[in-house]
């Protein structure tokens, strides 16, 4: 059982209060930096906060309904999905603002405060990087969200209107794609 | 570079990317306490209900 289930199981098992506070406060915990960075894929950065907070009271006041088991992350971006369509009702903005080079090596260097990077896992992600900086549209958008914003071929799909396996196969054509223009360019470069 | 490789090399950058972002953007101890706030509401509406099911139920002979 993976950290979340048991903080699910530990929140329905809660017999006061203070269990359960400590049961939701540990699914805030987990679930809000992911949910921070699902909805920094399509929010404007000003928007980003009050509508994750919104996810995640959303979450917490429809916890007693949570049946499932082992989907639980995908409910949560369900109702986060629900939470930006909000949002842009009233807004009306659809533009994704995606992440600039230097924003993305920003984040990438935050995670050496809990594993450090060697020079070999460096150079992965730049090449990981560069193969995305070759993508076109409408490929970019398929690989920034599925690479970037690390959205889930569930999600992926809930975005674009169409199934987790579409996506799925969507995700690996643009893949294909950036790969040739990548040996385009080295072959270029000889 | 393969399709193998260069997918896998993605899925390492998504991979520091969440790790980067959980540490850059953990949850705020004000938004903590938005949520224990929902909770409390949730609890007392809940034992609430449950009492007025208790009474419901001695009243009718349960």
């Amino acid at each position: 059982m993976d950290t979340l289930s048991k903080c699910v199981e530990a929140y329905r098992k809660a017999a006061d209060l203070g269990e359960r506070q400590v049961a939701v406060e540990a699914i805030a915990r987990f679930m809000w930096p992911k949910l921070h960075r699902y909805i920094s894929a399509f929010c404007p950065r000003h928007a980003v906060e009050d509508v994750v907070q919104n996810s995640l009271l959303s979450i917490v006041t429809h916890l007693p309904e949570f049946e499932g088991d082992a989907q639980f992350e995908n409910w949560c971006f369900r109702i986060a999905h629900h939470r930006l369509v909000d949002y842009f009702r009233v807004e009306h903005r659809t533009k994704i603002e995606s992440l600039d080079r230097e924003e993305i090596w920003r984040i990438v260097e935050a995670s050496e405060q809990t594993t450090s990077m060697t020079a070999e896992q460096r150079e992965t992600l730049a090449e990981a990087l560069e193969l995305i900086a070759l993508a076109k549209p409408p490929c970019a958008k398929a690989l920034n969200l599925r690479f970037i914003a690390g959205l889930s071929f569930d999600e992926l799909g809930r975005a674009f209107g169409k199934s987790a396996d579409a996506a799925r196969v969507q995700v690996r054509r643009c893949l294909e794609l950036a790969q040739q223009l990548l040996s385009k360019k080295g072959a270029t470069h000889v | 570079m393969s399709k193998q490789e260069a997918e896998a090399k993605l899925e390492q950058l998504n991979q520091r990317l969440q790790e980067g972002w959980n540490n850059l953007h953990s949850i705020k101890e004000s938004q903590l306490e938005a949520v224990r706030n929902v909770v409390s509401k949730q609890w007392s509406e809940q034992q609430k209900i449950g009492a007025e099911q208790k009474k419901r139920d001695i009243r009718h002979g349960h």
